[in-house]
C-alpha cells in the first residue's frame, strides 16, 4: 500500500483480546506462594496443642474488637463521608488532610499515644483507655477514615445530573438518600477491611495489655522461637480473614471495577448549607479530636518533662536509611509490578475483576503470613540465596508482595484514564508499539506510578510486622525501633521517637502533595 | 473490481451475537468523498472501523487499491499499511503530547529524521490553520481547535483516504460552519478520497458527493443525496426531508 514505513509492531497489541493476558494473573499467585507454602508445611507439623493455649481466648478478643471497630468505623465515617461529599464547609481539605493521616500510620503509634495519656491522667488500667477497649479506639482510627474516604469516592461518582435530580424529586433529604444508596456497599466494605487489617494486627494489643490473635503469632515466633505454632496460629487466622473477603469482594468487584472504569465522570459540584456549613466541620473537628488529637495528645504529654533530642537523634539517624531503603524499594518494586499486571489485564474485563478480586483478598491478608512464609524458605535455602531471602532486598520484596494490591488498583485507574481511541489513532497513523509506551502510555500513567510508590512508601514503612519478622540483624526501620525499645526505653524516648515519625511523615505528605498537585489549578 | 480507490464487498460484522452490518457494499473511486449516515447504532462507525482496519469482518471483503486488504476473520493488512488517515469521534488526541508532537509522532517511522517530521508536522497544522498552536496541549485548547489538530493528524500522514467519524459532534453551530468550510476546502486543495460517518445529512451533503443510508446494518439507500431526498425511503432521510421543508415555510413566512 502507501509509501509509508511505520515501525513494526503495532500498539493494537495492548487492546486486542488474547489469551496470554491470563499471564498477568500469575504473579498474584507468586505473592500467594510464601502462604500457600506456609500452609503445606503447617499441615506436616505435629504437635498435641495444635493452636496453642490461650489462642482460642484471644482469637475471640480479635474478633470481638474487629466487630467492634467495623460498626464505629461505618457509624462514624458513613455520615461523616455524606456530608463532606455533598456540601461546602470551611476547613474541608485541612479537615480531610488531617484524617488521612491515620490511614498512613501504624496503628501502634495511637496506642502508644493512648497508653501514655492515661498515664499522664492517671486512669487506671481496665478503665476506658485501656485493654481492648482503648485497642477498638486505636484501630478505628484507622477505620474511620478508611470508612469515609470511600464514602467520599463513591460519592464523587454521583453525577451532577444525578444530584440535580434527585434534589428536585424531594431536596436535600432524598439527594442523602440517594447518596447514601450509591456509598452503602463500599463503605461497608472499608468497615470490613478495618475489621480485617485490626485482627491481623499486633500491635495495639501489645502496647495496650490484652492477649490478640496477631500478638500470640509474634509471640509464639519472637519470644517462644516455635515457628510451627506461629504459623499454624497465622493460618487461623488467615481462614478467618478469607471466609470474609472471598465472598464479600467476590460480590464488590464490579462495582469497584464500575467505578475504577469511571472516565470522564465529572462529580456533582459540592454546595453551600447553612446547617451543614456548621454541622459538619463540628463533627469532622470532633473525629479528628478522637482519631488524631487524644493519641498525639498522650505523645505530647511525656516531653513536658524534656525531650532527649540527642538520643532520638542518634535513634533516628541509626534507623533512617534503612526505613527510607525499605520504603523506596518497596514502592518501586510495587508500583513497578502493579503497574504492568495492570497495563495488562485493563482491557478485558473478566481479567480485570480477577485481579481485583485478587488484590483486596491479598490485602485482606495477615501480612505475618507472607513473611513466616519467606522465614520458612530462608531456613531450607543455601547460603547463596542470603541476598534474595535474609537481606534488606527480602524485606522490600516482602513489603512490595504486601502493598502490590494497592499499585494494580492505582494502575487500573490510569489505565482507565486512557482511553481506546489513542491505541486505535496511534495504529492508523503509524505510531508503533515502542514509541507509544514511551511517549503517550507512560507519561499519561506518571501521575499514578508516582502516587502509587509514595503510597505504598509509607504503607510500607507503617507496616512493621514483617520488618520486624525479616530484617537482617541492625537493620531496624524506624518504627520497629520504636517498638522494640517502647517496653524498655524511657517514655520520653518513646514519645519523641514516635512524633518524629508523625512528622517525616506529615513532611512526606505535604512535599508529595505540592509536587502532585504542580501545574493543576 | 476496481484497480484503484476503495471496494467493500458484502461486508458483514458482529459483536457477539449481534450483527452490527449485514452485507454492505460500495465502491469509491480516488478522490471521491462518501457520507455514511444513519441513526445511532446503525453500524456506522463500525463500518469505518473496517475499513481502517481496526476490526475484521466476519463476512466480505476490503480492497484498497486493487489489494484485498481485509477478509472473514482476517486483517491483511495493518492499519498503518493503508495508507489512511483517520479523525476519530472523541478525537483521540493524546493530552500528554504538544499538538506539534500529536501530529509528528506517526511520522517518526515513516520520515527519516525528526526535522522533517516536525516540519511535516507543522506543514499540516498550518493547513488546517493551528500553526500557531503547535507547542500547546490539547487541554489548553477548544473543541474547535481540537478537531484541527486530530485533521492535521489524518492529513500529515498524506492518506489517500480520509476516514471522518462524527468529527463535529458537540461543537457549537458558528464553528461547525467554519470548520466544514475549512475542511470542504482542504479536502478540494488535497484531493483526498474520504468516507464521513455523520447523523447529520446536511452535514453530508455540504462535505459530500455521495451518501449511504444505513439502518439497523443493512444499506437502505444510496446514491447522491439531492437525488435521494426526491423520495426518501429511510426514516433519516424522511425526518431530513420533513425538517428541511418546515425550514423552508419558515423562511418563507
Amino acid at each position: 500500500m502507501g509509501g509509508f514505513q511505520p515501525e513494526v509492531t503495532s500498539p493494537l497489541v495492548l487492546d486486542r483480546p488474547g489469551a496470554w493476558r491470563a499471564a498477568a494473573l500469575l504473579p498474584f499467585v507468586a505473592l500467594a506462594a510464601p502462604a500457600l507454602s506456609l500452609f503445606v508445611a503447617a499441615l506436616a507439623m505435629p504437635s498435641a496443642t495444635w493452636l496453642g493455649a490461650g489462642y482460642g481466648a484471644a482469637l475471640l478478643t480479635s474478633v470481638q474488637v474487629a466487630v467492634a471497630v467495623a460498626a464505629i468505623s461505618l457509624a462514624l465515617g458513613l455520615p461523616a463521608g455524606l456530608l463532606s461529599a455533598c456540601y461546602r464547609f470551611r476547613g474541608r481539605r485541612l479537615l480531610l488532610a488531617l484524617l488521612a493521616l491515620p490511614l498512613l500510620m501504624p496503628s501502634f503509634l495511637w496506642a502508644i499515644g493512648l497508653a501514655m495519656l492515661r498515664a499522664a491522667l492517671g486512669w487506671s488500667p481496665g478503665g476506658l483507655l485501656s485493654g481492648a477497649t482503648a485497642g477498638v479506639l486505636a484501630c478505628s482510627a484507622l477505620g474511620v477514615p478508611l470508612v469515609l474516604f470511600a464514602t467520599l469516592l463513591a460519592v464523587s461518582l454521583v453525577t451532577q445530573g444525578q444530584a440535580d435530580a434527585a434534589r428536585l424529586a424531594g431536596g436535600e433529604t432524598i439527594l442523602l438518600r440517594y447518596a447514601t444508596h450509591s456509598a452503602a456497599w463500599p463503605a461497608t466494605a472499608a468497615a470490613v477491611f478495618a475489621a480485617l487489617l485490626s485482627l491481623a494486627d499486633p500491635g495495639p494489643g501489645q502496647i495496650l495489655g490484652y492477649a490478640t490473635a496477631a500478638g500470640e503469632v509474634l509471640v509464639s515466633f519472637a519470644a517462644f522461637y516455635d515457628f510451627d505454632l506461629a504459623a499454624r496460629q497465622s493460618l487461623a487466622l488467615t481462614a478467618i480473614a478469607l471466609a470474609i473477603t472471598i465472598p464479600l469482594f467476590g460480590m464488590l468487584a464490579p462495582r469497584v471495577e464500575a467505578s475504577l472504569l469511571s472516565r470522564d465522570t465529572k462529580p456533582a459540584s459540592r454546595r453551600s448549607h447553612p446547617v451543614a456549613g456548621i454541622l459538619i466541620p463540628f463533627a469532622l473537628t470532633l473525629l479528628v479530636s478522637i482519631v488524631l488529637l487524644l493519641p498525639v495528645t498522650g505523645l505530647l504529654l511525656p516531653l513536658g518533662h524534656g525531650v532527649p533530642v540527642i538520643r532520638a537523634a542518634e535513634e533516628v539517624s541509626r534507623t533512617i536509611l534503612d526505613t527510607i531503603v525499605y520504603a523506596l524499594g518497596a514502592g518501586l518494586l510495587a508500583t513497578g509490578l502493579g503497574f504492568a499486571i495492570a497495563t495488562v489485564v485493563a482491557r478485558n474485563r473478566s481479567l480485570r475483576n480477577l485481579a481485583i478480586v485478587s488484590s483486596l483478598t491479598l490485602l485482606a491478608l495477615p501480612p505475618a503470613l507472607t513473611a513466616l512464609g519467606i522465614l520458612l524458605y530462608g531456613a531450607t535455602a543455601p547460603a547463596a540465596l542470603d541476598w534474595l531471602l535474609r537481606s534488606r532486598l527480602t524485606v522490600c520484596v516482602a513489603l512490595a508482595a504486601r502493598f502490590v494490591p494497592i499499585a494494580v488498583l492505582l494502575g487500573l485507574v490510569s489505565a482507565a484514564a486512557m482511553s481506546h481511541s489513542w491505541t486505535q489513532a496511534a495504529a492508523v497513523h503509524g505510531v508503533g508499539l515502542r514509541s507509544y509506551l514511551r511517549t503517550v502510555s507512560l507519561p499519561s500513567m506518571q501521575r499514578g506510578a508516582s502516587l502509587s510508590v509514595v503510597l505504598v512508601a509509607l504503607l510500607a514503612t507503617a507496616e512493621t510486622g514483617t520488618v520486624l519478622l525479616l530484617r537482617p540483624p541492625g537493620a531496624d526501620s524506624l518504627p520497629v525501633a520504636i517498638f522494640t525499645v517502647m517496653a524498655n526505653a524511657p517514655e520520653t524516648l518513646v514519645a519523641a521517637l514516635c512524633l518524629a515519625y508523625l512528622g517525616g511523615a506529615v513532611l512526606v505528605l505535604v512535599a508529595s502533595r505540592a509536587v502532585f498537585m504542580r501545574g493543576r489549578p | 473490481m476496481n484497480t484503484t480507490g476503495l471496494e467493500v464487498r458484502n461486508l458483514s460484522a458482529a459483536y457477539g451475537q449481534r450483527l452490527a452490518l449485514d452485507a454492505v457494499s460500495f465502491t469509491l473511486a480516488p478522490g471521491q468523498r462518501l457520507a455514511v449516515i444513519g441513526t445511532s447504532g446503525s453500524g456506522k462507525s463500525t463500518l469505518l472501523r473496517l475499513i481502517a482496519g481496526l476490526d475484521a469482518p466476519v463476512q466480505g471483503e476490503i480492497y484498497l487499491d486493487g489489494v484485498q486488504v481485509s477478509k472473514p476473520g482476517a486483517v491483511l493488512v495493518e492499519p498503518h499499511d493503508r495508507a489512511l488517515g483517520m479523525v476519530f469521534q472523541d478525537l483521540a488526541l493524546w493530552p500528554a503530547l504538544s499538538a506539534l508532537d500529536n501530529v509528528a509522532l506517526g511520522l517518526a517511522g515513516a520520515l527519516t529524521g525528526r526535522t522533517a517530521a516536525r516540519d511535516r508536522a507543522l506543514e499540516a497544522l498550518a493547513l488546517c490553520g493551528v500553526a500557531e498552536l503547535a507547542a500547546r496541549n490539547p487541554r489548553e485548547m477548544s473543541g474547535g481547535q481540537q478537531q484541527r489538530v486530530a485533521l492535521a493528524r489524518a492529513l500529515a500522514v498524506t492518506p489517500r483516504w480520509l476516514l471522518l467519524d462524527e468529527p463535529f459532534g458537540g461543537l457549537d453551530i458558528v464553528t461547525k460552519e467554519q470548520l466544514t468550510r475549512d475542511i470542504l476546502a482542504i479536502l478540494e486543495h488535497t484531493g483526498r478520497g474520504v468516507v464521513l460517518v455523520t447523523h447529520d445529512p446536511l452535514e453530508a451533503a455540504q462535505l459530500c458527493h455521495q451518501v449511504l443510508v444505513l439502518e439497523a446494518g443493512r444499506t437502505v439507500e444510496a446514491g447522491e443525496l439531492a437525488r435521494l431526498l426526491e423520495s426518501p425511503r429511510s426514516s433519516i432521510l424522511q425526518a431530513f426531508q420533513r425538517i428541511l421543508v418546515r425550514a423552508s415555510a419558515a423562511g418563507e413566512r
